[in-house]
């Protein structure tokens, strides 16, 4: 039996908090990065390229010299099959480059992708990018100016034994001198956004989210942020179980946190991407979609903050919350971002070809 | 090996001759490829670390453009023209009479490259000499040896609300389709969207386990995913988790054999973890006998390794190993050293999960009016004392 069940071994808090110094620190240092792998996307200002990291659990910010200004000259952008055209740069096979992130630098105007070169462990991380002729070039990384922050992440027992536990940064945003990461662990069920002070001084704090999800006066605490993107100073988080939520950024201060339902994104429904973009005086939200092509939304800060918390289930496949449209033309499209004002750039995959093109925003 | 590029068949087979001397920039000596062009220059390939490529014999070579000697191309497919690809990206070394290329990444090339002889190349080599020379990769190992070892939770019946499986590999496996490769049946019925996809794939560091999450919108009452199409499971039902055997391991190969997993499905679990309900089992000081913990219920395989640990009472943690046992409802550990008489503690993080995501901390989904009953703590710990 049980001889005595202890408890009171920590402070309650510390349960959904992790507030400690990162793990290594450094601060904007010249040479090449130990990037294990190139994953999520963001863009610091003055070119700085934010990098997740998943297999390295850190997120690295890489000085690209891309500074801008801005060339709109270039017309629309069109590459048939990005990932064959990458293969041939690196002397690979087009079916063992995988597009993992796309991100627009917002000073130039130009497109970079993160790329493993490789299907297996032992896949080279790449940076690429496409500037408005169309030109794509790789950002070497042997000998550039970065930081690197690593993740203080679960409690870790007994040093030494094999950890298989990763957090797969699902997504990485910078806003207002800080930069927010999601992420979803290959084992427990968690949901967390670790915000990293910008630039990197090992400060981090980790706030669980809270969502409502409708029926039975029910609250779901397990839930991971798919995709997110700040507007007016609050995170829009869609999650992996449909829900569209808002948190103030401000409330990501390591205690927990109950987001707000503003919308059910409904099944079949995997959220991949979104951006958000202004057209006359109305601002819109555009969501990439597995199965459903890209949703759009008008958003504005009053309706973010009037609309009623989604707190009852909605029977029959109803809608509730923010309304949208689904523009059904846009299938397939696995990556998302805004390219300017009057453009969007994607990703499309389909039978192994991945293409890159440009619309105008919807 | 030819020994000139008239004799030479058009491909050149990369069998790997073993060059023994390899002089050049103090390099290691490696399985490489000598091809003759004539007029005393040839070109060797390296393939690993970095393909690498040396022109050795140039008569006085241009430092400023080594590239107008010859580029590399990743051999292209049929429906691209060698003469128009781009050229692989890397670094070219002007050393002597030697032209080094460098490719700047190391990747596996299963179709080869071709040599695109240039202008100032062709100038001079003798007359007739090729404008390109295709190589080919060497014999590449094409018998599957990547198999399933095991999947987890391993036991036969399984709640309704089972939250994700484990699936264990004997080698590392390539990322990025493996959703392709997975179903789930009933009976012969496919069951539609059970899974949570997700582009990243969750897979450990060796890409050797691979977790597959159950979708939490069908698993969780309330949301629209479990009100349209319903829980992927259902209680009194069989069902059978099948691996298709074309998933390709990390060198491109496939599985030597499918796999499948048959279980029932009995009712849902939504229980809190209640430490209070596990056994203990006390090893003899002197032995190196487990400590065990039998549990109620099957607990989450992964974090069973990972998230128990012993302490002596001083706080020291104690060395040793880990197995989970009879279907994940026991837990042992048997210390690297015999125990001394004394009190230790098993200590549990609140995280560790059962089959569906409940943890000690917390159920998988809360009332809100019992929130109170959500367990504080991050780390519980059960005594034992070693007599």
């Amino acid at each position: 039996m049980v001889r005595r069940f202890c408890l009171g071994l920590s402070l309650s808090a510390l349960l959904f908090l992790v507030h400690s110094p990162a793990q290594a620190v450094d601060g904007f240092t010249t040479g090449r990065p130990d990037l294990k792998q190139a994953g999520a996307l963001a863009f610091a200002p003055d070119g700085v390229l934010l990098v997740g990291d998943t297999l390295g659990a850190a997120v690295f910010a890489i000085e690209t010299g891309d500074r801008g200004p801005a060339d709109n000259t270039g017309g629309e952008i069109q590459i048939a099959g990005i990932n064959k055209r990458i293969a041939a740069l690196v002397g690979a096979a087009p079916d063992d480059i995988l597009i993992n992130d796309m991100a627009v630098n917002p000073s130039s105007g130009n497109i970079y992708l993160s790329v493993s070169i490789g299907r297996g462990p032992e896949a080279a991380p790449a940076i690429f990018r496409i500037d408005a002729s169309g030109q794509l070039s790789d950002l070497p990384l042997d000998n550039v100016r970065y930081a690197k922050t690593a993740f203080e992440d679960a409690p870790e027992f007994q040093p030494g034994r094999r950890n298989p536990r990763l957090s797969t940064i699902t997504d990485i945003q910078f806003t207002d001198g800080r930069v927010i990461v999601a992420g979803l662990s290959n084992e427990e069920f968690a949901s967390k956004l670790r915000v990293l002070d910008y630039p990197f001084n090992g400060q981090q704090v980790a706030t669980s989210i809270e969502v409502f999800h409708g029926a039975h006066g029910r609250l779901e605490t397990h839930s991971p942020v798919r995709t997110f993107i700040t507007y007016e100073n609050t995170v829009l988080a869609a999650y992996t179980c449909t829900p569209l939520v808002t948190i103030p950024v401000e409330d990501l201060d390591g205690d927990k946190v109950r987001g707000k339902t503003v919308a059910e994104l409904g099944n079949r429904n995997n959220p991949l991407d979104m951006i958000i973009y202004r057209k006359g005086d109305q601002d819109y939200l555009l969501l990439t979609n597995s199965a459903r092509g890209v949703m759009k939304m008008p958003l504005s800060k009053q309706q973010l903050d009037s609309v009623a918390p989604i707190t009852e289930h909605v029977p029959g496949g109803g809608t509730a919350g923010l309304a949208y449209e689904t523009l059904q033309d846009l299938q397939n499209v696995v990556q998302l971002d805004k390219l300017d004002d009057s453009r969007a750039v994607l990703l499309v995959a389909a039978d192994g070809a991945v293409d890159l093109k440009t619309i105008p925003l919807p | 090996m030819c020994a000139s590029i008239r004799s030479c068949s058009a491909v050149v087979r990369a069998t790997a001759a073993l060059l023994g001397a390899c002089f050049l920039w103090n390099c290691p000596a490696v399985a490489d490829t000598r091809i003759e062009l004539g007029g005393g220059i040839h070109l060797r390939w390296i393939a690993a670390p970095q393909p690498t490529f040396v022109l050795e014999g140039v008569p006085h070579p241009s430092t400023t453009a080594p590239q107008a000697y010859f580029e590399i191309v990743s051999r292209p497919d049929e429906s691209s023209d060698v003469r128009t690809q781009p050229a692989m990206l890397g670094r070219y070394e002007v050393q002597g009479n030697t032209i080094r290329f460098t490719a700047r990444y190391a990747s596996r090339n299963r179709a080869g490259y071709v040599v695109r002889i240039g202008p100032a190349l062709q100038r001079v080599l003798p007359t007739g000499a090729p404008a390109t020379i295709p190589i080919e990769p060497g014999e590449q190992k094409t018998a599957p040896t990547a198999r399933v070892t095991a999947v987890y939770p391993s036991a036969d019946i399984l709640p309704e609300n089972l939250l994700k499986f484990y699936i264990h590999f004997s080698q590392p496996m390539s990322r990025g389709r493996a959703y392709d490769w997975i179903e789930l049946y009933e009976g012969d019925r496919k069951v539609e969207m059970p899974f949570l996809e997700l582009g990243e794939e969750l897979w450990d560091p060796q890409q050797q386990r691979f977790t597959l999450f159950l979708h939490p919108g069908r698993l969780k009452r309330g949301v629209r995913p479990n009100e349209e199409l319903g829980p992927p499971l259902t209680a009194g039902r069989q069902y059978t988790l099948r691996i298709n055997s074309s998933w390709q391991d990390a060198n491109g190969l496939p599985l030597q054999s499918g796999y499948e997993k048959h279980f029932t499905v009995g009712p849902p679990d939504r229980q809190q973890l209640n430490p209070e309900d596990w056994k203990i089992e006390t090893p003899r000081a002197g032995t190196r006998q487990p400590v065990a913990i039998v549990f109620n219920e099957p607990l989450d395989h992964a974090m069973l390794e990972r998230v128990l640990v012993v302490k002596h009472q001083t706080g020291n943690t104690i060395d040793g190993e880990i197995q989970v046992l009879d279907g994940e409802t026991r837990w042992e550990f048997a210390p690297a050293v015999p125990w001394k008489t004394g009190t230790y503690f098993v200590e549990v993080a609140a995280n560790l999960e059962d089959l569906c995501g409940n943890s000690i901390a917390r159920p998988f989904e809360v009332k809100l009016q019992d929130r109170v009953a959500a367990n504080p703590q991050t780390r519980i710990a059960i005594e034992f004392i070693v007599k």
